[in-house]
């Protein structure tokens, strides 16, 4: 029997664009917190080792202090660490577990999984490793570690590897997919007994042999994520499905709110669950609205989410799936007692603001700045943003239109008052 | 606004007056200066100030200050404000005091702060200040345009005149806290300012770090890559290197194979040298004896044959020598036959020319006996020429003055007259020219020509003088000359008379062919010589004749003459010739004999000497082979020479198997090989230590790249830059929101106001043309200014206008304001001592034309001219008084 504990996709050093202000350096000291609490949890549940499968380093480049940091809370924990070299950290030339810096300072209860096949860590227990060697392996690791694993003979036997798997990929033809058919029968046979991924941020148990998982991240980093944040201990014995349990370690949420408004009732609502959300300086809100709003409400709408994106870590407009129109009826602009020339110019203004309420085509800047990058490759070359400009002259338009009228209904209330 | 009534107490030079208005119409408040009039005005507008509160002391408010009275000013007023009427009541520096009355709609009491309060309320909502200070017109203040274009009543009346609904209250406001917005973020001319240009300024720097991040992280990568590519380098050339090491190897092999063939062909050739020589020598020393048997026996048989021949040599030697003696007798005969000959021929030569002296003697006797005779005869003629005188030249000089005379004479008997005297009488004596003459009767008369001037004077009765012309003078004179002439040409001939002369030239004529004669005779004779080298010639040959005949002693034989002598002459000559040739001959006979003896002598010595050499040859010869022969016999010296050549044979073919090795092994080419394999090797180790180098190099890079942590840089770098520019886009959908309303505000209240000007213009124009007529026109720019005046189809911009005519168009401007403005909502239209410079006709049509608003609004007119406005109809006229 033996009892660990199963975490991946640690991602140190993993920066996220939509954090404000100091959120980033909150967000990366909460990976490094979340690795601490494993190591208690570890302790308390009565693991025998830390098994992380894969992507502990967001990449091989990383500044020295991100490396002897993690590494510094690594020493605290408690029971042996093993690390899976990923995607993101594979064993390539510049590796991060090779350098100076990661060797001078790694502990000694830390070991690193840099090479395929079997580890014995006791007698009768051996991780079989499929680290990665670079960031496009050709084919199957994990299958290739599988043909030195030995027949059933006794030995409790728990594979390590990282990657998609077939089954949840189906639709890519990537010869590097893990094939879970190998896994199932080798599990079937006896000769293996747990799989332990990494890659997918969300934890997820794959096929019905309840013997291979994904941990999922121990720290949220993406919105679309399925319960991330969380770590498995594993508890494997001979003849049995494995005990799998999940804890909680991750201390940050980020949140879509799809929400329709259609009054000003509905702008308090929204007002109201924002103002409802727990620890809001870990919280990072998406919203997709869609709706139809007067002027008035629209004001309203743009108090509520510049109030709540101060207190928020993070709080962005889920562009392509936001749809505003807003509406200046005449009545509006009688009721903030608009006359005269300011009614006119306010007409004027309404109608480009409704001209633009059909499918919104923006301005590309706009677009390209909210466009969703959920994982932006590292070094890919030719980002947008380095040809991003900024062009103060851009012509009015619906964006800009309903926000002048915002501002007069603002600014009339205030004279008002 | 209406005032009905003003009540002024202790203010400036007022004691108390209270002025009572009518409700509408035009009032004039007329008093002479310093009565008070502007006073009036002034109260009522520190009543209506805000600010010139009851309790304030300032000097708007002690400007009021009675003069002389321990009082503090009063004003109160009775007033219409839109829907309120009130009294309103101020005193101010001392018992302060402000009551308030509202009459209508609703009264109401106040007093203190609440009733300034609440007077400042009815003013603000229903007083348009801007109106108030528009309608107001001073003399002497500045004649300008009025603001009406604030004024939101006007705008309003604007608004309604026009039909469109453009107006809105507090439109300026709005306006100026759009234009604040849309100044945070822009600056007037539309630059991005303040915290907009701050964000800009962040995101362009954060972008630059991004991308310089970017590039760094690029960099990494492309070194990790070039140091895998080192790496596959470094382990392809290790892979080889076995490979090249072996190829030297083998290559080494063949090149010491080769030296040793090389080594093998040496012996050979040595081996091979050393048989050849030894064989060499073995047929050498063989050939030596065979020749020198050779030798000896061909010795043998020359000397014989020498013997022979000295044998035969020794006979012509003798035959020689007496053939030699016998052409020496010959040649001395010879020589002695010559002299002989010799001889004969002298004497016959000495024959010859004696005989030839002979005769040349005779010869010359007979010349010098004939050249004596022409010398004498020569002489006598000579003589005889030199007595004729008269030569051809003389002759001709004669001649010619003769002729010369002839002539002259001519001439002048051809042109003189003729004078002829007769006697008349016996005895006459008559001098001519002083040459007395005596004539008779009987005498021929005396006939003269006369050619000069002659005198004829008859002694003692006449004196006749003849004067010739002068041509006849001068012929006379000339014929006197040629007379002259001729007489000394006769003189110097020496004869007489012309014929004469002819006769003793024709003598001496004769006298010289005969000394030519004899000249040429004598000269033949003597051949050029003379006659005493013909002497002398003469006894020369005589002696030399003489002389050989007494030499030759006889005359024996001396032949007849010349021509024999000459024959003789000849026969000796040739028998010397004869001799001579004979001589030669028995010569070269003697010669010939000589040289055959001397040869046959010296063939009978070298023949000799020959023999003796040949002899003593043979001696050496045959000692030397006697030698050679003690030492080493003829037959073991063959057998030696025999083995020698088979030895070197044997040596040939080893040299030969040698060469063959040599050229199988071609150690050039093994050792190019070698060379290239070497280089090969070399090459190699140079790649694998630069490659090496290079994986090392670019090792130690990687390694301080990575460690900087460049990706994580460039994600932080990207972070902050979208940071920055969410920043700088929320930021900037804000700027340009205020940017679109402002924009669109402006563009709307500049649209407005042109829509205002339409009527306030109709009813400027409305006005105007009363006092102007018909042609008056104006132009008026968006915002109610007037901008030029049109009259009598002429245009001039405002600015030049007269100052009457720019105080009557204001005045105009502003109750055509007045006109539009409703009642409720109009202000009082107040002209202070205005109009002054007006004519008296206009002033009259003005004065009409304010008249005519009367109906909704006040016209406060104040003057100190009464009669001014005497024209104004249904006019109130409140006069003041001190």
């Amino acid at each position: 029997m033996v009892r660990f504990m199963h975490s991946a996709d640690w991602q140190v050093g993993m920066t996220r664009r939509w954090l404000q202000g100091d959120a980033q350096a909150r967000f990366t000291a909460a990976r490094i917190d979340a690795v601490r609490r494993m190591g208690r949890l570890a302790a308390e549940q009565g693991c025998e080792f830390l098994l992380v499968a894969g992507d502990v380093f967001e990449s091989n480049q990383l500044h020295r202090q991100t490396v002897l940091r993690a590494l510094e809370v690594l020493r605290e924990v408690p029971v042996p660490v093993y690390l899976l070299p990923g995607n993101h950290d594979p064993l390539d030339a510049v590796t991060v577990y090779r350098q100076r810096t990661f060797l001078d300072a790694c502990p000694a209860h830390v070991h690193v999984l840099d090479r395929a096949g079997p580890y014995a860590v006791r007698p009768g227990l051996e991780l079989v490793a499929a680290p990665w060697h670079g960031k496009h392996p050709d084919r199957d690791l994990v299958a290739d570690a599988l043909e030195t694993v030995g027949p059933a003979d006794g030995t409790l036997r728990v594979v390590v590897g990282h990657g998609i798997v077939d089954v949840l990929d189906p639709s890519r033809d990537r010869s590097a997919a893990i094939a879970t058919g190998p896994l199932e029968r080798a599990l079937a046979e006896g000769r293996i007994h747990y799989v332990a991924l990494g890659d997918r941020h969300s934890r997820t148990q794959v096929g019905e042999s309840g013997a291979i998982w994904y941990s999922g991240a121990c720290e949220v980093t993406d919105p679309r994520e399925d319960t991330p944040g969380d770590v498995l201990v594993v508890e494997v014995e001979h003849g049995r499905a494995p005990e799998v349990s999940a804890h909680h370690v991750g201390t940050w949420a980020f949140r879509v709110l799809r929400r329709d408004l259609s009054g000003r009732s509905d702008v308090r609502s929204l007002d109201a669950e924002l103002r409802a959300l727990p620890d809001k300086d870990r919280t990072v809100v998406t919203l997709a609205l869609r709706g139809t709003l007067t002027v008035e409400e629209f004001a309203d709408l743009t108090d509520v989410t510049e109030h709540h994106a101060a207190l928020l870590a993070g709080l962005r407009d889920w562009d392509r799936h936001t749809d505003l129109v807003v509406l200046a009826g005449e009545d509006d602009l009688d009721d903030h007692g608009l006359g005269g020339f300011v009614a006119a110019a306010a007409r004027d203004i309404r109608t480009l603001a409704t001209a633009g309420a059909a499918p919104r085509e923006g301005s590309a800047q706009v677009e390209a700045q909210q466009e969703w990058q959920a994982e932006r490759p590292p070094g890919s070359s030719s980002q947008a943003w380095e040809h991003w400009r900024y062009d103060p002259m851009r012509d009015d338009d619906a964006e800009s239109a309903r926000d002048a009228l915002a501002l007069l209904y603002r600014l009339t209330r205030e004279d008002v008052r | 606004m209406r005032i009905h009534r003003l009540t002024l107490r202790h203010v400036k030079g007022i004691s108390e007056r209270t002025v009572v208005l009518p409700d509408d119409g035009v009032v004039v408040i007329e008093g002479p200066n310093e009565v008070g009039k502007s006073t009036l005005l002034e109260a009522l507008d520190r009543l209506l100030d805000s600010r010139c509160k009851a309790t304030s002391r300032s000097q708007a408010v002690r400007d009021l200050q009675p003069v002389g009275v321990d009082a503090g000013p009063f004003v109160e007023a009775e007033l219409t404000v839109g829907p309120y009427r009130v009294v309103f009541a101020k005193q101010w520096l001392r018992q302060t005091a402000t009551t308030l009355r509202v009459l209508s709609p609703v009264s109401e009491q106040l007093a203190g702060e609440q009733a300034q309060a609440r007077m400042a309320q009815i003013l603000e909502e229903c007083l348009d200040r801007p109106l108030f200070d528009a309608l107001r017109f001073a003399q002497g203040t500045e004649v300008t345009q009025i603001p009406l274009a604030d004024s939101s009543v006007l705008a309003e009346a604007l608004d309604g005149a026009a039909g469109a609904d453009l107006h809105t209250e507090r439109g300026a406001d709005l306006l100026s806290t759009v234009e604040k917005e849309f100044l945070t973020y822009f600056t007037p001319t539309g630059r991005p300012t303040g915290d907009l240009r701050a964000a800009v300024v962040e995101v362009t720097a954060a972008q630059d770090a991004a991308v310089h991040a970017h590039q760094l992280l690029q960099e990494a990568h492309r070194l990790i890559a070039d140091r895998e590519s080192a790496r596959a380098m470094v382990q392809e050339l290790d892979a080889r290197t076995g490979e090249v090491e072996a190829a030297v190897g083998r290559a080494r092999g063949r090149v010491e194979a080769a030296a040793e063939a090389a080594e093998q062909d040496e012996r050979a050739v040595a081996a091979e040298r050393a048989a050849r020589q030894v064989a060499e020598r073995a047929v050498a020393d063989l050939d030596a004896r065979a020749r020198l048997a050779d030798d000896v026996a061909r010795r043998r048989t020359a000397a014989d044959e020498l013997e022979a021949e000295l044998g035969a040599a020794r006979e012509p030697v003798g035959a020689h020598s007496r053939h030699f003696a016998d052409t020496e007798a010959e040649r001395a005969r010879a020589e002695q036959a010559l002299d002989s000959a010799q001889a004969v021929a002298e004497r016959a030569l000495g024959d010859h020319d004696h005989l030839a002296d002979r005769a040349e003697l005779a010869d010359l006797r007979d010349r010098s006996e004939s050249a004596r005779t022409l010398e004498t005869q020569l002489a006598a003629a000579e003589r005889a020429l030199a007595g004729q005188t008269v030569t051809a030249a003389v002759l001709r000089t004669v001649v010619a003055a003769a002729q010369e005379s002839e002539v002259a004479a001519a001439a002048v008997q051809a042109s003189a007259s003729t004078m002829t005297v007769e006697a008349l009488a016996d005895g006459q004596v008559i001098e001519v020219d002083g040459m007395a003459q005596t004539l008779g009767t009987g005498d021929a008369p005396l006939d003269r020509v006369v050619s000069r001037d002659t005198d004829v004077v008859v002694p003692g009765a006449v004196h006749v003088r003849i004067r010739p012309q002068a041509g006849v003078v001068a012929r006379a004179d000339r014929w006197e000359r040629a007379q002259e002439a001729l007489c000394a040409a006769l003189e110097g001939a020496g004869v007489p008379d012309v014929a004469t002369a002819h006769e003793a030239a024709q003598r001496h004529e004769s006298a010289v062919t005969q000394v030519q004669r004899l000249r040429t005779a004598l000269a033949a004779t003597l051949e050029g010589s003379s006659v005493a080298s013909l002497t002398e010639r003469l006894g020369a040959r005589a002696d030399a004749v003489a002389a050989y005949l007494e030499e030759r002693g006889d005359d024996e034989g001396l032949p007849a003459d010349v021509e024999q002598a000459r024959a003789v002459q000849r026969a000796a000559r040739r028998e010397v010739r004869a001799a001579q040739d004979a001589v030669r001959g028995a010569t070269r006979a003697r010669e010939q004999a000589g040289e055959a003896l001397d040869r046959a002598r010296r063939h009978l010595e070298v023949t000799e000497s020959r023999l003796s050499g040949c002899r003593s040859e043979l001696a050496d010869r045959v000692t030397q082979l006697e030698q050679t022969r003690a030492q080493v016999c003829d037959r073991v010296l063959a057998d030696e020479a025999t083995q020698a050549r088979t030895l070197h044979e044997e040596s040939l073919r080893d040299l030969a198997d040698a060469r063959q090795t040599l050229a199988e092994t071609d150690p050039t080419a093994a050792r190019r090989d070698l060379e290239v394999a070497h280089e090969a090797l070399q090459a190699h180790r140079r790649r694998s230590h630069e490659a090496r180098d290079r994986l090392n190099q670019l090792k130690g890079r990687v390694e301080m790249v990575t460690g900087e942590g460049r990706a994580e840089a460039h994600e932080l770098a990207v972070q902050a830059f979208e940071d920055a520019r969410a920043r700088l886009l929320s930021l900037d959908r804000r700027a340009r929101a205020a940017r679109q309303l402002h924009r669109t505000l402006q563009r709307h209240r500049e649209q407005a106001h042109e829509t205002y000007v339409r009527p306030f213009a109709a009813a400027l124009e409305r006005l105007g043309r009363q006092v102007y007529g018909e042609t008056f026109e104006v132009t008026v720019s968006r915002d109610l200014v007037i901008t030029h005046r049109g009259l009598h189809g002429t245009t001039v911009p405002f600015e030049s206008l007269s100052g009457g005519a720019k105080e009557q168009l204001g005045i105009l401007a502003r109750l055509a304001v007045a006109a539009l403005v409703d009642s409720e909502h109009g202000v009082p239209v107040v002209i202070d001592d205005a109009l002054g410079y007006t004519d008296p006709q206009r002033l009259r049509r003005v004065g009409e034309v304010l008249g005519a608003p009367g109906a909704s609004s006040q016209v406060i007119l104040l003057t100190c001219t009464p009669a001014r406005y005497d024209d104004i109809p249904g006019a109130t006229t409140i006069s003041l008084t001190a």
